[in-house]
């Protein structure tokens, strides 16, 4: 057992060093008594991940408003690579905040995408594409994917009611937007609010008692 | 299958208990809000029959199984059909348990000689691990030594395993005033550099309990009085002279069960403080050491305790604070959480004795335990003849330990230390031990 003369101590395992005072050690080190293992350090963390895409954003950017400049500035184009890739960036962070729960993170993308396009609509004079095609479409895909996953990993519906009520309610969002006029091409934004209703409705006439327990847990005071 | 379908149907949950409550929008950094109970056995440990002894254990405590989610209003616990593992240790003591509401609150994990169970704070309190943890290993050394002929012993129902005895015993309107509460001088804080990796830096000590006893009843205290006040004169050390006048204070968890009965392995523990002033009294030890006992007589009173436990439950009966949503109320807790923290120097807990029948204690060197913590954390528990302090710290350095370790080793007592920490190479240059000094 080795032993520290400083702190008067015995020392289990082999330490190089007193783990009290940081002195030297004497005595012979036992291996076999030491009580924690030595740990691999962590690999790359979400934080990390998410740091190298901003710092990949960060270049992308940059590089673009430097040639942007270089080749004079007729048409701000570096602008709209560099909201991009914010964008990109946003949309990857939720992916990431999310990735150990597939259906809280398209739930939240669902809500994400179409927000960022409809800034970008507003912003590059609206054309009204983003709820046109973005919102439906993103929402369709949303509630596919989810029955997807579901089916595939056997999940049992309490555990993504939440998010999957959420993405079928933002999937009526295209009727109102209807009835306000803001729509010029009605096949997406009806497929959208079909696929909604019939989804709401299966739930709630299928399993209404598994949603009215959860509504009671997610709501209890 | 209508029974069968009904069952699928009826989905166990239950809400946090008043102590859990805090521990969701606490957890962060170094405090993670799980412990971990340890326990080194002497044979290496096999893993299929830790894993059928997990599987046989978790079947008395279906409660443990269970994931949280967040709700609109509080978190809640929910059943999980998933199967609890066994895994080789590979992560830092005290790991973050809860990554969603897809994890499991608890883990077993083992390593050589040791089988660690940790547990996030929200599923059970110390006293309650520890049953599950001597009930699984019970389970595992009866499988491992049929020939020791073990017996199991009589357990609680599931039903008083898994109650809330917070609500249980909450009393409105019996909180009790405040004017007992000292009007205390400022708190010293540990200060020093948080380690870098976000852990925690942990070091366990090892002593044979009756030469602590021994040198305790030297000074007319109790085991725990007297390493409380062994903590308090190690963290004096730290005080620049300025700060002499602030008040060095312990926060000491209390098991409730010795004031309530109940036999729940949820969360039901208070905290009381305990402090003392290097400017105002003598600083010795014999006076510390009054100063502490002095303090526990006064607050561990069943009428102190359960005032203070009123109060604490009264804050989640409050009609007012009940409907906010989640997202506001967190960073609220969160603040009262780090105000509540700013009122204490350390924490000391004596987690208690382990029991295991007679028949398998020879298989069993000693249990440990481990807390996590914004700063520093000692836990204390003991098995047959041995002592083990637990010490956690947010920080670097390492001198409160080995303060409140030269304290004992000046007593007579003979310390085994052991770490977490492997320096990368065996010739690293160890630094000299007399500048420490």
């Amino acid at each position: 057992m080795q032993r520290c003369p400083s702190c008067r101590v015995t020392v289990a395992g082999h330490k190089s060093c007193c783990p009290l005072c940081g002195g030297q050690l004497t005595g012979t080190p036992e291996p076999d008594t030491e009580v924690f293992p030595a740990l691999e350090k962590p690999r790359f963390t979400g934080n990390f991940i998410l740091r190298v895409l901003a710092l990949i954003a960060v270049a992308v950017s940059a590089v673009c408003v430097l040639v942007n400049i270089a080749l004079g500035m007729h048409v701000l184009w570096s602008l709209f690579v560099t909201v991009g890739a914010a964008c990109v960036w946003a949309a990857a962070a939720v992916g990431i905040a999310y990735r150990r729960d597939i259906m809280q993170n398209l739930g939240w993308q669902a809500v994400l995408i179409p927000l960022l396009s409809v800034l970008w609509d507003v912003w590059t004079g609206w054309r009204g594409w983003s709820v046109d095609f973005v919102l439906p479409c993103v929402c369709m895909v949303a509630v596919a994917g989810m029955l997807l996953c579901a089916g595939l990993f056997k999940m049992p519906l309490h555990l993504f009611a939440g998010p999957f009520i959420s993405t079928c309610v933002l999937g009526l969002a295209p009727l109102v937007l209807i009835a306000c006029g803001l729509v010029d091409i009605l096949l997406p934004s009806l497929l959208c609010a079909g696929m909604a209703i019939v989804s709401l409705a299966a739930l709630l006439l299928f399993q209404w008692q598994t949603l009215k327990a959860e509504l009671q847990r997610r709501f209890h005071l | 299958m209508p029974n069968e379908n009904a069952k699928r149907k009826t989905l166990r949950w239950s809400r946090l208990d008043n102590a859990a409550k805090i521990f969701p929008p606490t957890s962060h950094g170094s405090d993670t809000g799980v412990f971990r109970l340890s326990c080194e056995l002497a044979e290496p440990v096999e893993p299929d029959v830790l894993q059928e002894a997990l599987d046989r254990t978790i079947k008395r405590y279906p409660h443990l199984m269970m994931v949280m989610r967040r709700g609109v209003f509080w978190y809640y616990l929910e059943q999980t059909g998933r199967r609890a593992s066994v895994e080789p240790e590979h992560t830092p003591p005290c790991a973050p348990l809860y990554f969603g509401s897809q994890s499991l609150l608890f883990r077993v994990s083992y390593w050589h000689h040791k089988i660690n169970l940790e547990v996030y704070h929200v599923l059970a309190d110390g006293s309650g691990a520890i049953e599950f943890f001597q009930a699984l290993l019970t389970d595992y050394l009866s499988l491992r030594h049929p020939e020791a002929g073990a017996d199991i012993r009589p357990q609680a129902s599931v039903s008083q395993r898994g109650s809330d005895s917070f609500q249980k015993y909450y009393r409105p309107n019996a909180g009790g005033s405040n004017s007992t509460e000292k009007s205390r001088a400022k708190v010293y804080h540990l200060r020093g550099v948080k380690r870098q990796d976000g852990g925690l830096t942990v070091i366990e000590g090892v002593a044979d309990v009756r030469q602590l006893l021994e040198a305790a009843h030297r000074c007319g205290a109790t085991l725990t009085a007297y390493m409380a006040a062994l903590l308090i004169l190690a963290i004096h050390g730290e005080i620049y002279v300025r700060e002499q006048k602030k008040d060095i204070v312990l926060t000491v968890p209390v098991d409730l069960r010795s004031f309530f009965p109940s036999r729940t392995t949820r969360n039901f523990f208070g905290t009381i403080r305990v402090g003392y002033n290097f400017g105002a009294r003598s600083g010795e030890l014999t006076d510390i050491v009054q100063c502490v006992a002095q303090a526990f007589k006064t607050e561990l009173t069943p009428e102190r305790v359960g005032a203070r436990m009123n109060k604490m439950a009264a804050l989640e009966h409050n009609p007012l604070l009940r409907p906010i949503p989640l997202v506001l109320k967190n960073p609220v807790l969160r603040l009262s959480g780090d105000i509540s923290e700013r009122g204490e120097t350390a924490v000391i807990s004596n987690v208690g004795r382990f029991q295991l029948p007679e028949p398998l204690c020879p298989f069993v060197r000693g249990f440990g335990a481990f807390m996590t913590t914004h700063a520093t954390q000692l836990c204390t528990c003991t098995f047959g003849n041995s002592l083990h302090f637990g010490f956690t710290s947010a920080f670097e350095n390492t001198e409160v330990q080995r303060r409140f370790f030269e304290l004992l080793t000046g007593e007579g007592i003979d310390v085994e230390i052991r770490s977490s920490e492997y320096h990368e190479e065996e010739d690293a240059p160890c630094s000299d031990a007399q500048a420490v000094e």
